[in-house]
């Protein structure tokens, strides 16, 4: 069999891009006009729709694992037709019993590329939809192949064979919440790879930036045209509201919820979401996503997955911890920067 | 609902443009600079105590917006407004819900907030308009006064500990609402006002401008007050009742309806907040132009009504002046 040339002599790759170079990004917001809040993200030809539905109080539609203490919502339905979910960062305070539901539709085949693209636009969903967010969660992948460092696998580089490092990122508070990788490879070959990664998670960032930007003056607009319809007394009383909720955010504390979530098949999932009531104290929580093989031809090597959320309530970290250490002495491959963030722990 | 998803052919898509331009030039600007998105930074003399509100969170010593929206200022409040925000309810509103549930002594609605508002037996007159304690009989006949599905209007009473919300609906005017239309658009389209309640004579139809976005048009119902029940008429109006239960609504009046519920669609389309002069007027704009009633959904329409928007505004501007 014939060695694909998947980086050409010149330095150019199968779709005339530079190894560092990402696909075209393009995104629309509030396209899914019944949904509270949607977006579609593009990244070259993937194409992906994400609607958020609440926050709302919880409907019937969950599944419940076998390993896992609660409930969660399958959401990504075109994969669940492929028998697979994806796993997501979700860097949003949750709080039950009300959730919010974010469906996925994505066009074409599940790969990396996809996944990346699931997590941009559900972010921006979330962001129109006006759920309170710490930061916005961008992703992207990067791979290996031909010994380079590729930024932003399209599907035909992805289904090659070589490693691919898939990580999501908060930008403001510069920590990852994603990282995945399906193949074996040298630290420090990994660690190029993925700060290259993270680079091209900062440019999506950016780039959502730019269109919330946008699509809020937009908003501004439309409601400055509203609100200019002068009906006597409705300004004064929106001040005095807003002066008696004066608090530290209980939004985030109480009834205002959502949750996002978009499961890998394979994953185990440790997550207890119950009781968390009129916190007032912010405890950060981090759960360690572990797969089991992953059954692809391409590899069979341990997925790793690191997830961050932090949920406010403090009784609940301690049975997580027992949880987390007694399936993370499975791993025999990690890298280092996940090994790092463990010791924080 | 964001933007106008209509067939707009290529002179009503400028004609439109053209109306909006002139709102805008005739509306109060918005401070854009204001604005900012998840995860900005918001510009705050740390010096001064400020209080930090919604929409905003302390991070790494610097506070931070965590909805998208314009921030603003109230004394030593800072708060992010978000612009697509859902329904934020205050004590008092007036609000309309549709029954998901029949508990234990309450119902359960579901009014476009992040939960189901409860509201108990005991906040709801009896049928029979005397006060007295609910028994468990009056229990077990809960699914006699609403069942689920059935669409209620209310008054926000207060919150509860955990931020769920409790309503009331003591007054005669508050209830089960039938023969009607319910409507969902976006809350920050209905504004607070003196009067949510609105009766067009003319039509003889029933208008609530909830302001969770739930909007009722409905057939005229005639509020009786329940504190001038006598005895013997109290058996009359229940057989009233049910004789109102079992006629059928004329073709006109469902005619008139629709045409009602349609311009309300059309207002919240453009993005136009409620009013029910606003409303009426829009109902005289497609008859006086025999518009028909599907048609009101169509782009011409939209094209007209936010022309005529336009229009009405800088009269009542230069009136003004």
């Amino acid at each position: 069999m014939s060695k694909t040339e998947y980086v050409s002599p010149e330095g150019l790759r199968l779709d005339g891009r530079r190894p560092m170079e990402m696909r075209q990004l393009r995104a629309e917001i509030g396209t899914v006009a019944k949904a509270n809040g949607s977006a579609v993200f593009e990244m070259g030809n993937t194409k992906v729709i994400a609607a958020v539905y609440g926050p709302r109080e919880f409907s019937c539609w969950f599944v419940v694992d076998d390993e896992c203490n609660s409930v969660f919502q399958v959401q990504n339905r075109s994969q669940q037709l492929n028998d697979q979910a994806l796993a997501v960062n979700g860097d949003i305070t949750c709080h039950p019993p009300d959730h919010g539901g974010v469906h996925f539709d994505s066009s074409n085949a599940s790969f990396s590329g996809t996944r990346s693209a699931c997590i941009n636009a559900a972010t921006l969903a979330l962001a129109d939809a006006g759920i309170p967010m710490r930061d916005i969660v961008t992703s992207c992948s990067a791979g290996y192949l031909n010994s380079t460092p590729l930024l932003d696998l399209n599907y035909i580089e992805d289904s090659a064979g070589g490693p691919d490092v898939t990580v999501g990122i908060l930008p403001k508070l510069d920590k990852v919440t994603l990282l995945q990788m399906e193949a074996k490879l040298p630290v420090d070959i990994f660690e190029n790879v993925m700060g290259l990664a993270v680079e091209g998670c900062k440019a999506v960032a950016n780039y959502i930036k730019e269109m919330l930007w946008k699509d809020e003056d937009d908003a501004l607009l439309k409601q400055a045209l509203a609100l200019s319809m002068n009906i006597p007394g409705s300004d004064s009383s929106v001040g005095d509201a807003e002066m008696s909720e004066a608090t530290n955010d209980q939004e985030l504390a109480m009834g205002m919820s959502c949750y996002l979530f978009v499961v890998l098949t394979y994953l185990e999932f440790l997550c207890h979401m119950d009781g968390l009531h009129n916190c007032g104290s912010h405890v950060g929580l981090k759960f360690y996503y572990l797969a089991k093989s992953y059954q692809s031809s391409i590899t069979k090597e341990l997925n790793m997955l690191a997830l961050q959320m932090f949920m406010l309530n403090g009784s609940i970290d301690q049975s997580e911890e027992s949880d987390v250490s007694k399936v993370l002495g499975d791993q025999s491959f990690m890298p280092s920067i996940i090994s790092s963030e463990l010791t924080q722990m | 609902m964001r933007g106008l998803q209509l067939p707009l052919s290529q002179t009503q898509r400028t004609r439109l443009q053209r109306a909006f331009e002139k709102l805008q030039s005739l509306s109060s600007k918005a401070n854009s600079d204001a604005s900012v998105t998840v995860a900005d930074t918001i510009p705050v003399n740390y010096e001064d105590a400020f209080l930090k509100g919604h929409g905003t969170t302390e991070l790494n010593g610097e506070l931070v917006a965590t909805v998208c929206g314009v921030v603003e200022r109230i004394n030593k409040l800072v708060y992010v407004r978000g612009l697509r925000a859902r329904y934020k309810p205050e004590v008092g509103d007036i609000v309309v819900g549709r029954v998901v549930e029949v508990a234990q002594k309450r119902w359960r609605l579901e009014i476009n907030f992040s939960q189901d508002a409860i509201l108990m037996l005991s906040s709801m007159n009896m049928p029979d308009g005397i006060q007295r304690r609910r028994t468990a009989l009056d229990e077990l006949n809960m699914r006699s006064i609403f069942e689920e599905n059935d669409v209620v209007c209310a008054e926000v009473r207060n919150f509860q500990h955990d931020g769920s919300l409790q309503l009331q609906a003591r007054s005669q005017k508050y209830g089960k609402l039938e023969k009607g239309q319910l409507l969902i658009i976006d809350p920050y389209l209905v504004k607070k006002s003196k009067s949510h309640f609105h009766h067009l004579e003319q039509f003889g139809i029933d208008l609530i401008l909830g302001r969770n976005g739930f909007i009722w048009v409905g057939e005229h119902v005639e509020t009786r007050d329940s504190m001038v029940v006598d005895k013997p008429n109290s058996s009359e109006q229940s057989m009233v009742l049910e004789e109102r239960n079992q006629t059928h609504t004329p073709l006109e009046m469902r005619q008139n309806i629709c045409r009602v519920a349609n311009a309300v669609r059309v207002l919240s389309t453009l993005g136009f907040s409620m009013d029910a002069d606003l409303i009426m007027e829009t109902v005289e704009l497609s008859s006086s132009l025999k518009i028909d009633i599907h048609d009101m959904l169509g782009s011409e329409f939209h094209v007209l009504v936010a022309e005529r928007e336009a229009e009405r505004r800088s009269l009542m501007g230069k009136r003004r002046r």
